[in-house]
């Protein structure tokens, strides 16, 4: 179980806009460099590597140096356990089914709202 | 060419001294209950030899592998093989470091087939592993619902597959 310590880093990471994104990116590409992650925003680098800070202080992501390029990586385990404090086995069932319906309702939408934000100031 | 998924790392931070993190991981004499209450098995615990998690009183074995490196109490890494699925070895790192008092407890999986079932079936058991290891060694006990996960496993016992057998995974089976 995290301390609440931990959960108040993990909530206040989450807390942002920007760091979401970041977090999205990172979890679809395992491994990515820091420089090519900056590149998807339009913040300064500065901005950037402050915002992973934050990330990296809440243990949602976890770098490793793969010679000169940092790579990121997606680390589930706190948000696995948040999860696990609030959900039981038979109600992540439930939960996992409503998600479902929700997720298909809104793929069969119309096209024109994507979700990809096109600025992220 | 094989195509293998990404390199996942599952990571959290234990309230323990390192050696104590790691003699538990590593500990021989009792099931194990982060991994699903299964018990190392290896003729030594040292690189270059084959190892089996045994589950069932050692009746069945679900995880065949080899340890690859080993440098207590810091790393572990070892060849990985589900063998209820047909899938091929893949790579399990454990890593440990000190930081702030306790340790910071990092389990990697590498090589793992990309759209297979133990690319599934690992990235939910990496979950189940680091966040159960972090709770049995901080609290004595693995969560509710890996209570409740493991209460109905020993109910399932008498119908574990027959191709986890330990008949069928003699130690030379290791890759």
């Amino acid at each position: 179980m995290l301390d609440d310590r931990d959960m108040d880093a993990v909530f206040q990471a989450l807390g942002n806009k920007t760091r979401r994104r970041m977090l999205d990116i990172v979890k679809e590409t395992p491994g990515i460099g820091v420089g090519v992650l900056a590149t998807e925003f339009e913040v300064s680098r500065i901005a950037v590597m402050k915002h992973l800070a934050v990330l990296e202080s809440a243990n949602l992501i976890v770098s490793e140096k793969d010679g000169r390029v940092r790579r990121l990586y997606f680390n589930a385990a706190p948000i696995q356990m948040i999860h696990d404090r609030w959900t039981t086995e038979y109600s992540a069932y439930w939960a996992g089914q409503l998600t479902r319906i929700k997720y298909l309702a809104e793929a069969s939408r119309p096209v024109e709202k994507t979700r990809k934000g096109k600025n992220d100031k | 060419m094989t195509d293998y998924a990404a390199k996942e790392i599952y990571k959290v931070h234990i309230d323990a001294p390192i050696e104590t993190v790691w003699s538990e991981l590593v500990k021989t004499t009792s099931p194990r209950p982060f991994f699903w209450n299964g018990e190392w098995d290896t003729p030594e615990f040292a690189p270059g030899n084959p190892y089996r998690i045994s589950a069932n009183s050692g009746k069945a074995v679900p995880v065949i592998g080899r340890i690859l490196e080993m440098e207590p109490p810091h790393r572990l890494v070892t060849t990985f093989r589900l063998t209820g699925l047909p899938d091929p070895a893949s790579q399990v790192t454990y890593l440990l470091e000190e930081k702030d008092g306790g340790t910071e407890f990092s389990l990697i999986t590498e090589r793992v087939l990309a759209g297979s079932k133990s690319e599934k079936s690992m990235a939910s058991g990496s979950k189940f592993i680091t966040e159960n290891f972090k709770a049995y060694i901080e609290t004595g006990k693995v969560t509710f619902g890996a209570r409740m996960q493991l209460a109905m496993f020993k109910l399932m016992a008498p119908i574990t597959p027959k191709s986890m057998s330990a008949d069928n995974w003699p130690f030379d089976k290791a890759e």
